[in-house]
């Protein structure tokens, strides 16, 4: 089984930063989660520039193109899921295809990928008036991709079963002012539904009784993270215009929260396998109810009925495997994400 | 004969951008420059005066560039340029020939963005067609190098890649090895890593002479393993890289003393000891009552908040239980 996560976002929003930081943590362990790249120099890659930026404190060097690696995730040493970790330059998404081979390849990524984490800079969110940070997240942009391939599909009846996991990562909540840290970060979630409200709309309507759609297959959760801790980055210059914050590192960083949205990501893509198997499940049952009702079709379709127990079988042998893994990824990732629709 | 510029770089309001580029380098070329050079990550070695400099052939073209992070920042953070000229393949051997000159006048040749006054106001373009200029090898430093390992490399070009350091030294090696007329035209990276050349190879560019910015002395390795098979061992490196300053491998006496001096691992693990988690609003975080659920979580919710479909009458009246009977009889609720 192999997932896809695309991860994208503005220019400057902190993807590269934030990677690096996962992929450190990652590579190490944390919560008895580890990740294994496919060989030794994807690891490295990734390392060096973590590296530089925690004994030099230098920030990482704008992405240039698109970044594809494949990983394992292993829980306490199990195997989990095979995953392919997409990571894009911002421009990508503000692009059309025709002008860039980014831009077309992001398309064709959100198409094909099981879920999105969409990468934003929180303390834009909180100081910029909305539709400055709407243009300098790109939420709009985002809104428009997301709507394009995967909630307009949706909406159509094509590829109703698909759907997709929305995890926002709102960075750089460290230097956020004050009353954004407030009540577990309460007016930081309120801007950012504000900012991001093409996709918290959506996700939202979807969840309305009316709808015709399954809403459970679009998952969406936010939470802030630090790549360099609290105190240990100050704000030089607040930004301007298409310029900015700049920020210092003071201190060895010391990264909080990172982890939680691609677990979230991978448990919740599990957790949809485990559904649709679920279902699956209950289709085969259905069927051996109705074979098993009457005695003729016991008698002249014998091998069928046969087939459907092994199938129900197989398919049951499938969810219990995945069921440990899936409660060991939620029950770590879900209680920090918070629902991009409020209660 | 005539060349194209390109100049390949961002902006505060467009990200990585062709802003100037040949006109039939396609979208998947830049692309494939981009993934390449996004693979240096540390860039702070490299000065529009000291740069890293390329020459590959990719689509219609050969590409001579340089690299390096401008003065010009984004959040903070040093912005990367690419520029350079590109040749049409059908004029490589002719191009080869100026390749000295063009190296050693890089500052002007190759410096795309001299002409640019706000990169802000800059736009994507296509190059103009430049006449070809004139080239005269007199220009050119004179390079006193060994001989030995040039010998050496026109013997076995076809089997080995020569590594050069990156360092005067190494530059000047690179531009005798270039004017030598026993070679083909001949592709390097000097001042790369190997993650690029890596990605490079993707697309199916590669070089002949590689400079690893730290690859410390002139050797040939072989194209299929990488293993050295021949290495100046009398080589003294006469030239630091430059800037020097920066540098990691940098002498005692180029040591910036004002530079905040680095923690020690226990330096290190005291100042994370000292912080208190209670003073960190985000590791204290948790999305309580507001806790994300599952798809199975959801959909089991929505289930449980849908009205109760109320009950038939099927199991009452006759005619129901009539159409039951039949019903089961046929396998069918």
């Amino acid at each position: 089984m192999s997932l896809k996560i695309t991860l994208f976002g503005g220019s400057g929003q902190g993807k590269t930063t934030y990677t690096l930081a996962l992929l450190y943590l990652m590579a190490t362990g944390i919560e008895g989660f580890r990740i294994e790249a496919e060989d030794a120099n994807t690891a490295t890659k990734y390392l060096n520039p973590w590296r530089d930026f925690v004994i030099a404190r230098r920030w990482p060097a704008p992405t240039m193109g698109r970044r594809e690696d494949r990983f394992r995730l292993l829980f306490n040493n199990e195997y989990i899921t095979d995953f392919r970790w997409v990571d894009y330059q911002g421009g990508a998404v503000n692009l059309p295809t025709d002008e860039s081979d980014e831009a077309a390849q992001l398309h064709a990524d959100i198409q094909e990928s099981n879920a999105v984490i969409i990468v934003a800079d929180s303390y834009v969110i909180a100081t910029r008036p909305t539709m400055e940070a709407e243009m300098l997240t790109s939420s709009t942009y985002i809104f428009n991709l997301l709507n394009t391939y995967k909630f307009k599909e949706a909406a159509r009846g094509e590829g109703v079963h698909s759907g997709i996991t929305t995890a926002l990562v709102l960075t750089k909540a460290d230097v956020l002012p004050d009353e954004f840290k407030q009540n577990n970060y309460q007016a930081l979630f309120e801007r950012s539904r504000e900012v991001f409200r093409g996709v918290v709309d959506f996700v939202e309507e979807q969840r309305a009784r009316t709808s015709s759609l399954r809403p459970w297959l679009y998952p969406a959760a936010m939470i802030p993270v630090s790549i360099v801790g609290e105190g240990n980055a100050a704000v030089l210059s607040p930004g301007q215009g298409y310029d900015l914050a700049t920020m210092s590192l003071e201190n060895t960083p010391q990264p909080v929260n990172v982890h939680y949205p691609f677990l979230y990501a991978i448990g919740n893509e599990l957790d949809r396998t485990a559904l649709y198997l679920e279902e699956q499940e209950a289709d085969l049952e259905a069927r051996l109810a109705r074979m098993n009702r009457n005695v003729l079709n016991k008698i002249l379709r014998g091998r069928t009925v046969g087939q459907l127990y092994e199938e129900r079988q197989r398919v049951a042998e499938k969810l219990q495997t995945l069921e440990p893994k899936i409660r060991a990824v939620t029950a770590v990732a879900n209680k920090k994400m918070r629902s991009l629709i409020p209660a | 004969m005539y060349y194209e510029t390109f100049l390949f770089t961002r902006s505060r309001r467009r990200d990585f951008t062709a802003f100037v580029r040949p006109r039939d380098l396609t979208n998947r070329e830049v692309s494939a420059i981009a993934a390449a050079f996004n693979a240096v990550s540390d860039t702070s070695l490299l000065t529009p005066a000291w740069p890293a400099l390329y020459c590959f052939p990719l689509g219609s073209y050969v590409l001579l560039l340089r690299h390096y992070a401008s003065a010009r920042t984004h959040a903070g953070r040093s912005i990367p340029t690419l520029e350079g000229i590109a040749v049409r393949r059908t004029q490589a051997r002719h191009f080869a020939l100026a390749l000295p000159y063009f190296l050693a006048q890089h500052d002007t040749i190759l410096n795309v963005s001299k002409d640019v006054t706000d990169f802000e106001a800059l736009e994507a373009a296509t190059s103009a067609e430049h006449p070809w200029p004139e080239t005269d090898l007199q220009d050119v430093p004179a390079a006193d190098v060994d001989s030995s390992l040039i010998e050496a490399f026109v013997t076995r070009l076809a089997d080995d890649r020569l590594f050069l350091p990156f360092n005067a030294d190494g530059l000047a090696l690179l531009r005798a090895i270039l004017a030598d007329r026993r070679f083909p035209s001949l592709y390097f990276a000097f001042g790369t890593t190997a993650a690029a050349l890596e990605r490079l190879s993707h697309d199916d560019v590669q070089v002949d002479i590689v400079s690893y910015f730290n690859t410390l002395r002139p050797a040939l390795r072989s194209r299929a393993t990488n293993e050295i098979t021949s290495e100046l061992t009398d080589y003294i490196p006469s030239a630091p890289p430059q800037p020097p300053p920066a540098s990691p491998q940098g002498t005692p006496d180029q040591v910036d003393e004002d530079a905040a001096p680095l923690l020690t691992p226990r330096q290190m693990r005291a100042e994370y000891i000292q912080r208190d988690p209670a003073d960190d609003p985000l590791a204290q975080y948790e999305a309580g009552e507001d806790a994300a659920l599952t798809p199975r979580e959801l959909a089991r919710r929505a289930r449980a908040d849908q009205p109760e479909t109320p009950a038939g009458d099927d199991g009452r009246s006759l005619l129901g239980w009539l159409g039951g009977v039949l019903a089961r009889l046929l396998g069918r609720r």
